[in-house]
């Protein structure tokens, strides 16, 4: 049982003519799926390519705003480029696939910096070198760190003056071999701060000066021409049992805590991106009324505008006051018993009430003493003292009648060459990048973070020995916090030079 | 393809070729402009890739041609293997290690499929073949499966028939090869022959040689040394038949015969069958043994032999099955990969595609 067959059993248990038959049943099944599986691919491919699906021939998904030309290859591309690169064995900057022409077509372009060199800027580059379409990628401006390092690696200028900027960045952190240096207002204030001071165009000039040296630190100061006590504001005591004994009166007279309310001031704009102007109306006058004559118009208070305006106000109120005094005092013909003038008006304009000399002269002097009372420091209202008046916030020029209120000059942005979204950090405590903001007194301190308050989350890409201590998180790349396009100010830049906030507008800025 | 010593030249070989490449790449990749597929250093691995990809497909084109004098089929086939493998690298040095759009993604998945069924495939040549050998000594060609499963069917009809008398049962299949099986054996001494023994062997055989033919000449062959002479042959063939034996309890052998060896013989038969497991097929038989006369038992120890060769063959198949089905993925997904590929090849040169 179970022995091994003979070479004579073996050979009898095969069909007599098997060698002369076809063996090839496995071949030509497989030539048969092989078949089937060409047919379908190109099925596949065919019905994609009718229905005008071309994005099936694409090198991958495009980003989100050119979705709607995804199947329109020749809005971007020009045909046959790679072929010819290669015909001509030549690299993709001389023979491009993508001609910027048709990328200028719907965008604008804006310069990076006025300084830049040419080779290193649109004349020499493709927008396509940079923004790299069919990547799967949301949005083509973020663009990687290598593009950067391109010039800021070794930053060469057409004036050949790299002193404004820093001449070798390559890196955001602090270990790496070109770091990002601290942020220019902080390497101005801080004397023991590494890096050189920035030269002459750099936009941290235009958010602050030099000062008095020995002032603070170098000098560098706020130039914000306003006076502004931050830790009066935010002054806040406690007694034993929790209850605020000392903090800021409300209208009610109550003592408030604004310490843990930066944004009963601070209010962040309709992005979520920076914080709207402060505004007189909704967040000083409560506390900082603008009286001007307490006892004979009590509780009311002038506008918050220019000395003109404001004058002209005055004037207005006093000379229509005195007008409706006299109207009253001397009842003209016509006029009923009720005082009521009861004659029928002629059609035209109405008759033109004047001021005689002698009530002029009451109003002016009351205009001016109620300008003096408007610029005084402390009023009466509510029953307690109030600090108001232009003069208390405001530098007031005192020339007489000509008096007028210096404009505040707070900047909208501190820190132009960047962008920050204050939304995107909303899980943090504002103290923990200002956290200076509860000792500062004087309107001249810079209440920025420096650069280490951000390195504390926004750290590169772990290696094994910060893997270890897990000291990563946030993105560090360069387009994290600046933008190429339109970062010196032209039309199509998402990031201008602030303008200067007025009194005319009626607010002071925020930051 | 056995993996020996003989592949060390060709490992050699495209492990240099690797490390060229993973170089140029590094040095490639490391520049400011990145890696792009459409870049010329991006073509030039592009080239170098599809160009082993078209050697490693010319393997099917080279078993069309086998007498040609371009190469062994060893070289061939561990050319097939190597720079397969080797293409995938540079593939990816092209794409930069990217997915790319859906057409892209389609030759990543076919080449996914067709480089793992083909590691696949390659172990199990390393482990198949030796487990044919060891574990199915019956091993015979694949394609004479169905024959011999028919052959084994007619051999066990008509020991059972000798035994149990004539069966009442479909034969087709096994009548079909009655021809071949008696020529082999050497039964037939003229055509009407064949008939003869399918009509001792089953109830109602069909019609195998019209009736109207005569007896078929004896062909004259040249005399063997050790065959019997015609004369001879002539008075063997004229002894008088030997006495029937007389039949004891066929009927249980008969029944179990039809429908349960005979079924398993098949060549539709499961290879789950009791039959097919070497304990449950032993326990059948000496079941069958204690039942039956021992006149019976050579018919049963037959009938066994048969049934353990059947299962060899069972097993044979599903060895088949694995030493080659892998090919079923392999083949045409390497067909898909071809067409996806002259795709993407015209369409990336041009750059926009022809509006159809």
């Amino acid at each position: 049982m179970n022995r091994l067959p003979s070479s004579r059993e073996l050979s009898e248990r095969v069909e007599i003519d098997f060698p002369r038959r076809s063996r090839r049943r496995l071949r030509r099944r497989l030539a048969w799926v092989a078949l089937l599986a060409v047919f379908a691919t190109a099925a596949w491919i065919g019905s994609e390519w009718r229905s005008g699906q071309h994005r099936v021939f694409a090198a991958g998904g495009v980003s989100t705003a050119h979705r709607m030309i995804e199947n329109d290859c020749g809005a971007c591309h020009t045909t046959w480029a790679p072929l010819e690169r290669l015909a001509n064995w030549v690299d993709p900057g001389s023979i491009r696939s993508i001609d910027n022409s048709k990328c200028l077509a719907c965008h604008d372009r804006a310069l990076h910096h006025r300084n830049q060199v040419p080779g290193h800027g649109h004349d020499g580059l493709s927008c396509a070198e940079c923004h790299r379409e069919h990547r799967h990628h949301e949005r083509l401006a973020r663009v990687e760190d290598r593009q950067c390092k391109r010039c800021h690696s070794d930053l060469k200028t057409t004036s050949g003056s790299t002193s404004t900027f820093v001449h070798s960045l390559t890196t955001f952190d602090a270990d790496g071999q070109h770091p990002h240096p601290e942020f220019a207002l902080k390497r101005l204030l801080l004397e023991s701060a590494a890096g050189s001071r920035p030269g002459p165009e750099h936009g941290v000039w235009k958010v602050g000066d030099a000062g008095e040296a020995g002032e603070s630190g170098s000098g560098f100061r706020d130039r914000a021409r306003l006076r502004f006590n931050h830790s009066a504001h935010l002054k806040v005591e406690k007694n034993s049992k929790g209850e605020l004994v000392v903090g800021l009166r409300n209208s009610d007279g109550r003592t408030v805590d604004f310490s843990k309310n930066c944004n009963s001031c601070h209010e962040p704009d309709e992005s979520g991106g920076y914080m709207r102007p402060v505004q007189f109306e909704s967040h000083c006058r409560a506390c900082h009324p603008l009286l001007f004559d307490n006892r004979n118009e009590p509780g009311h208070q002038v506008p918050h505008v220019t000395a003109d305006l404001v004058r002209g106000w005055l004037t207005e109120k006093y000379t229509l006051g005195a007008l409706e005094q006299a109207g009253s005092r001397s009842p003209g013909p016509g006029t009923d018993v009720t005082g009521r003038d009861s004659r029928r008006p002629f059609p035209g304009p109405a008759e033109r009430r004047t001021l005689d000399p002698a009530m002029a002269r009451d109003v002016l002097g009351r205009v001016k003493v109620a300008e003096a009372v408007v610029q005084q420091h402390v009023h009466t209202l509510f029953g307690h003292e109030a600090k108001g008046g232009c003069r208390y916030c405001h530098e007031v020029t005192d020339a007489g009648s000509n008096w007028r209120v210096e404009p505040p000059e707070i900047p909208d942005r501190w820190m132009i060459h960047s962008r920050f979204r204050h939304g995107s950090h909303r899980q943090m405590r504002c103290e923990e990048c200002h956290g200076d903001v509860a000792s500062s007194r004087r309107t001249s301190d810079v209440l920025m973070p420096a650069i280490a308050t951000c390195r504390g989350c926004h750290s590169p890409r772990p290696t094994a020995k910060r893997f270890a201590r897990a000291a990563w998180g946030a993105r560090s790349d360069c387009v994290e916090c600046h933008v190429y396009h339109g970062r010196d100010g032209s039309k199509s830049s998402p990031i201008t030079t602030p303008p200067r906030s007025t009194a005319e507008d009626g607010s002071i800025s925020g930051r | 393809m056995i993996l020996d010593r003989s592949h060390r030249q060709w490992l050699l070989v495209s492990g240099i070729l690797l490390g060229l490449g993973t170089v140029c790449y590094l040095w490639y990749a490391s520049g400011p402009a990145g890696v792009s597929g459409g870049s010329l250093p991006g073509l030039i691995f592009a080239i170098v890739g599809t160009s082993m990809m078209i050697f490693a497909g010319l393997l099917s084109a080279r078993r069309q041609v086998p007498t040609w004098r371009i190469g062994s089929a060893q070289f061939w086939l561990k050319g097939h293997i190597w720079l397969g493998l080797l293409s995938v690298a540079f593939i990816l040095f092209h794409a930069g290690f990217r997915w790319g759009g859906p057409v892209e993604i389609g030759l990543w998945l076919s080449t996914a499929v067709i480089v793992l069924s083909g590691v696949v495939g390659l172990g199990l040549q390393q482990v198949l073949p030796r487990l044919l050998t060891t574990r199915v000594p019956r091993e015979t060609f694949i394609d004479q499966l169905p024959y011999q499963c028919a052959s084994m069917q007619f051999l066990a009809d008509k020991i059972v028939s000798e035994a149990a008398g004539k069966l009442d049962t479909s034969a087709r299949r096994a009548i079909g090869v009655a021809e071949d099986v008696c020529r082999q054996r050497k039964w037939l001494k003229r055509e009407s022959d064949l008939q003869k023994i399918v009509s001792a062997i089953y109830e109602n055989p069909p019609q195998l040689v019209p009736e109207d033919s005569g007896p078929a000449k004896p062909k004259p062959a040249a005399r063997k040394p050790g065959t019997p002479s015609p004369l001879l042959a002539a008075q063997l063939a004229a002894k008088p038949a030997a006495p029937e034996r007389p039949v004891i309890r066929t009927e249980e052998l008969k029944t179990f015969y039809l429908k349960t060896v005979r079924p398993f013989l098949a060549n539709s038969s499961r290879g789950n069958s009791p039959l097919a497991q070497a304990d449950r097929r032993r326990a059948a038989f000496e079941q069958m043994r204690v039942d039956l006369p021992s006149e019976l038992h050579g018919v049963l120890d037959q009938l066994e032999q048969f049934c353990y060769e059947r299962s060899q063959l069972h097993r044979l198949r599903t060895i088949h099955r694995w030493l080659h089905g892998w090919q079923y993925l392999h083949v045409p997904v390497s067909a898909s990969l071809l067409v996806l590929f002259i795709i993407h090849v015209v369409i990336s040169l041009r750059v926009v595609p022809w509006e159809w």
